[in-house]
């Protein structure tokens, strides 16, 4: 037995590999971000390159190598709801950093590094922050190229590598390296496989969106959800190309731009939890009940999960009212936007959330004084405050005093009150940590230096004394 | 306990080898093919990795200077330290990444097939073919190899397979045990020793 037993360990990561790599597609992500990082994508708009591979229509289709990239890109762009590649030519040439544009070469090397001789093609991308800002495609001059369909000959199908660096380009990476077994043009391979398969176009949706609005766009539109017997369900939807109403409120605090709506209507009572992992964006999340944009009572909000890890999908708990409809708001932190999922579940037979009657007050004080933050909740069996997004540690009652406040403790305060049914979390409170009043000037002494100001009463006085004196004298 | 002690590496390896970029149009080369290619093969640990700003020919660009450790010279007399410099990294919030550069984190260990010539874009042979992981064994210590995809490696032919294939050894014996760090060694050596004459046979 011992001998037939495989690595648990190693078949774990294969496992976890799997379920972090659900679907075929991947990413490159923004490997800034500790928690679960994010796609590093283009902001919406175009993505301007230069082609400049020859337009010499002399290859097997008839294209140029030009005119076969340009192809290529325009298979992308098909497909891309919120980002067009807008393509050009130019002549023949090295790429050159600095210029700000994305070029498309053939070379030798890069930045004087020559390719090695197995690698067909590299895409090299700037980065700043979590956006891509530009990027190039540079091909092994060594190789001989073409351009054709069907099965791979001794010469390189350049669409077909164009096709696949330009995914690279968009912030796709290797499904086949993430332990994935689909048909993509994505896989590290080139294959007789000459087009976007499903699983490529799926993956930069996810990004950029498919293109049109959504329907659910509309909080009048919002798309119903219904729920199977086991009250679980995941939903699938974009917010790229959505906007916001006039009269439509912040979710979760947070200008926003990009909503989209769902509704569902409460069969029973019972507690809700919403959340949006799996999302390919920085998210926000309101749920509402009401039957106008403009005159909805909130129920939850949530920007973050968690600050720390950071995970940047939302998550809201709330008890429901049997029969009443409630109205969920996705939208994305400062018009984030992208593919996304959620995941509702409800629990007609549990027990209920504890609920918050009064939440905890923002204050202001100076520096040395004392601060109590506070809450109220009903059906609450645990307590825990938490300090921009951390825990406190023993902060664990209804009340989290500081009773010497120092510009350190200036920030976000939040309670999460638990039961058995699960955690809801309150307000949040926001610290304001006042600098000690100055201690007061000195005063000015009666001899002396100073000058340049308007001369005080005191010296007008003087001075009219002594004229009033001068003028006696002469009429003596 | 002890499962729970390999759930704990597997989730912890897998997480680091998330940190890794794969990508890029690359032909993927046989393990003959790979040794061949190689001025280098060796076990090394990752020392330093220190991302510059770097200038050529008027063109301003971040490189990766990774000093390694070596742990166990398999081909070749490589010098020490070994430094491998790569175009692309990350300084501050820019980033040039060359999409499929395999990524070194302090400590990572792995065996190399390095290129000595350095002017290379990167000086391993066939990029994400060129560098295996080493994992090691919470229970026994016992260290095996992964492709650069953080799946196991079953046999030293697997490496020109594509990366979503199932080993062949794994497809004819379901419980086949992944190869071990030394088993994949001794067979770099035995293809080397095969490949290249000795002096005295010479």
């Amino acid at each position: 037995m011992k001998n037939k037993t495989t690595l648990p360990g190693i078949a774990a990561l294969a496992g976890l590999l799997a379920v972090l790599s659900a679907w075929g597609f991947t990413y490159i992500t923004d490997q800034r971000e500790s928690g679960t990082p994010l796609p590093l994508k283009w902001p919406p708009g175009t993505v301007a390159i230069q082609i400049k591979l020859g337009s010499t229509a002399n290859l097997s289709d008839g294209n140029s190598f030009n005119t076969s990239a340009q192809a290529a890109a325009q298979m992308w762009n098909t497909h891309l709801g919120n980002l067009q590649i807008t393509t050009s030519f130019a002549p023949e040439g090295p790429a050159a950093e600095g210029n700000n544009l994305n070029e498309l070469v053939f070379a030798s090397d890069i930045f004087g590094k020559a390719f090695d001789g197995n690698t067909v093609a590299v895409t090299t991308v700037w980065s700043r922050s979590n956006e891509r800002t530009r990027a190039d495609i540079v091909y092994n001059s060594a190789r001989t190229w073409d351009s054709y369909d069907g099965p791979t000959r001794s010469a390189i199908d350049i669409q077909r590598v164009t096709l696949h660096e330009l995914g690279h380009l968009l912030g796709l990476d290797h499904p086949d390296e993430a332990g994935q077994s689909v048909q993509a043009i994505m896989n590290s391979r080139i294959s007789s496989l000459d087009s976007l398969a499903s699983d490529d176009i799926s993956g930069a949706q996810n990004i950029y969106g498919p293109q049109g609005v959504p329907a659910n766009d509309n909080f009048a539109s919002a798309a119903i959800i219904t729920l199977p017997a086991a009250n679980t369900t995941s939903l699938s939807g974009f917010n790229t190309n959505a906007s916001k109403q006039t009269g439509e409120t912040n979710h979760a605090d947070n200008a926003g731009g990009r909503s989209v709506w769902w509704r569902w209507t409460a069969p029973a009572a019972g507690p809700v939890t919403i959340d949006l992992r799996g999302s390919y964006f920085d998210t926000t999340l309101g749920v509402y009940t009401g039957t106008s944009i403009n005159s909805l009572a909130a129920i939850a909000s949530n920007d973050d999960l968690s600050a720390s890890p950071h995970i940047q999908a939302s998550s809201v708990t709330f008890n429901a009212a049997a029969g009443t409809t409630y109205f969920i708001a996705v939208d994305g932190f400062d018009a984030d936007c992208a593919g996304l999922t959620l995941n509702f579940s409800f629990s007609p037979t549990g027990p209920l959330l504890p609920v918050i009657t009064a939440q905890p007050v923002s204050a202001t004080v100076t520096s040395g004084g004392s601060v109590s933050f506070s809450v109220t909740a009903t059906g609450a069996t645990g307590y825990q405050w938490t300090f921009n997004g951390g825990n406190i540690s023993g902060a664990t009652g209804t009340t989290h005093t500081i009773s010497s406040v120092t510009a350190a403790n200036a920030g976000s305060y939040r309670v999460v009150v638990t039961n058995a049914a699960g955690s809801l979390t309150s307000d949040t409170a926001t610290l304001t940590v006042n600098a000690p009043p100055a201690p007061p000037a000195p005063a000015p002494s009666s001899g002396g230096g100073g000058g340049g100001g308007a001369p005080s009463l005191w010296f007008l006085g003087v001075l009219s004394l002594l004229g009033l004196a001068r003028r006696m004298l002469r009429h003596r | 306990m002890n499962a729970r002690r390999y759930l704990l590496t597997g989730l912890a390896l897998g997480l680091s080898l998330l940190t890794r970029l794969p990508a890029t149009t690359v032909e993927a080369p046989d393990i003959d093919s790979l040794i061949g290619q190689s001025d280098y093969v060796v076990r090394a640990v990752v020392k330093s990795a220190t991302a510059e700003w770097r200038e050529h020919a008027g063109q301003r660009y971040i490189g990766t200077r990774v000093e390694l450790e070596i742990r166990e010279v398999i081909k070749g007399a490589p010098p020490s330290p070994l430094v491998l410099d790569l175009v692309g990294g990350r300084i501050g919030e820019d980033e040039l990444a060359i999409q499929g550069m395999p990524r070194f984190q302090v400590g990572d260990e792995n065996v190399l097939f390095v290129h000595g010539e350095k002017r290379q874009m990167l000086p391993l042979v066939a990029m994400m073919h060129g560098v295996y992981p080493i994992l090691r064994e919470a229970r026994s210590g016992e260290a095996y190899v992964l492709r650069s995809n953080g799946l196991p490696l079953y046999s030293a032919q697997d490496v020109s397979l594509p990366m979503n294939r199932l080993s062949t050894v794994k497809q004819q014996n379901p419980y086949a045990r992944p190869l071990t760090a030394a088993a994949f060694i001794r067979q770099i050596r035995d293809r080397v020793a095969t490949a290249q004459p000795t002096t005295r046979e010479k």
